[in-house]
């Protein structure tokens, strides 16, 4: 129950947007090789992340607990989003399961 | 491989490497789960084609829309597939697509494979590849597709020829971690389907990621595929199909044979020979032979499935 109230608050304080946001955001999780770099991500509060998918297939990057999703980003797309909620967010590629990363966000 | 005098009386092993690594054409007939070879594509395979009552394409990974340095021109190489089908002289009965249909399930797409894949006008047995289902929809434009008379995200089976034939979809939901994954729904409805069957019916199962570990680093296996085995176990003959990792890779147990297809659109590494299971480069001359379809030759009575897997070099 905790958890899920967690994931309710986590989803409402994200907000995700594509395309020409590297330049603006705090940190990058690049994605190459199936494997996102880095895998653990530490960031303050209020950071956005860009995920940016360096591969020739596509990835799709998506919360364990479903409080964010990326659509499926293309070689060379990205995905941001701004996490306004301390806590530890897992995540993994809903095409390659065996993908998997953590941001760690601290006040 | 390029050796005549070697591949003119292969032993089994050499035969196998022969298949995944050179890609050469060699005919497979399995009987009681003994796999024997009989000889090069060409002459053995007409003689099994005269034999066999009817015979079924297997096609995988056409993956529309690709275009990257593996392969730039994927539809092309979809469409000297599709060619190959066409010019065969004995008509198969239909064809199976074990998924990864497009590449980012646009609806264009979907309408480009469509349009290519039904050129020959046979029928054709579709279940979804994880590349299929990436749609905003979350798979909509699949299920709108290919989805009627289906069950849940896709499953279904059906009767050809005295051979009973189920679709399986592996690719919906996977977890955080793990691999393949069809969910007790699935198996529910799988072992209700085979309950009134004969062990003696011979069984073809097909589905995107193989039913079995084949490399579990890389993802390439599917976490409930064991129970699916599980209850194939009482037949006679049962036939796994197979794509996602873009190669040959066969295994024999018991009455059980297991294979997996090539692409029609790019190779992928073998299990652990690069650091991801991306799509390979290879020198363009080489392409077409790592590309292919697969054709099965189906003899019932003393049960033999033959399995042969064509390459697009020289199309």
């Amino acid at each position: 129950m905790k958890l899920k109230q967690f994931a309710l608050i986590a989803a409402a304080a994200l907000a995700v947007s594509y395309g020409d946001a590297a330049a603006s955001s705090d940190a990058t999780v690049s994605i190459s090789n199936f494997t996102f770099k880095p895998g653990d991500l530490h960031i303050k509060v209020g950071t956005r992340v860009t995920f940016r998918n360096e591969d020739d297939i596509p990835h799709r990057v998506a919360a364990v607990d479903g409080s964010f999703a990326s659509k499926a980003l293309d070689s060379d797309d990205q995905a941001s989003f701004t996490f306004t909620t301390p806590g530890v967010f897992a995540y993994f590629c809903t095409l390659h399961p065996r993908m998997q990363g953590k941001i760690i966000v601290t006040p | 491989m390029r050796d005549e005098d070697q591949i003119d009386h292969p032993s089994r092993r050499q035969a196998l490497e022969c298949m995944v690594w050179a890609g050469t054409g060699v005919l497979w007939t399995v009987s009681g789960g003994v796999p024997k070879s009989l000889g090069l594509l060409g002459t053995a395979q007409a003689a099994e084609a005269a034999r066999a009552p009817f015979t079924f394409l297997q096609i995988s990974d056409s993956h529309v829309g690709f275009n990257k340095a593996a392969n730039p021109h994927a539809i092309d190489t979809l469409k000297a597939a599709i060619g190959e089908v066409k010019a065969l002289a004995a008509k198969p009965a239909f064809m199976i697509h074990t998924g990864d249909i497009t590449h980012l399930s646009l609806a264009a797409q979907f309408d480009d494979a469509a349009q290519i894949i039904g050129e020959p006008g046979l029928d054709v047995h579709y279940v979804p590849g994880e590349h299929d289902l990436v749609d905003d929809g979350n798979g909509k434009l699949y299920a709108d597709r290919y989805g009627k008379g289906k069950q849940g995200a896709g499953w279904y089976s059906f009767d050809d020829h005295g051979v009973h034939f189920i679709g399986l979809v592996n690719v919906v939901n996977l977890k955080a971690g793990g691999l393949g994954n069809l969910g007790p729904e699935q198996l529910a409805w799988l072992a209700d389907d085979l309950k009134d069957k004969s062990n003696s019916a011979p069984i073809v199962v097909f589905a995107h990621i193989p039913l079995w570990t084949v490399y579990a680093d890389w993802g390439w296996g599917t976490d409930d595929g064991a129970q699916v085995l599980q209850l194939l176990r009482r037949f006679g003959s049962v036939t796994v199909l197979n794509g996602h990792i873009h190669q040959i890779i066969q295994k024999i147990e018991g009455n059980m044979t297991f294979h997996t297809a090539r692409s029609t659109a790019f190779p992928q590494p073998a299990p652990g020979k690069a650091p991801a299971p991306g799509p390979m480069k290879v020198p363009a001359d080489q392409l077409r032979n790592m590309l292919g379809i697969t054709r099965v030759a189906v003899s019932l009575g003393s049960q033999p499935l033959a399995i042969t897997d064509e390459t697009l070099a020289g199309s």
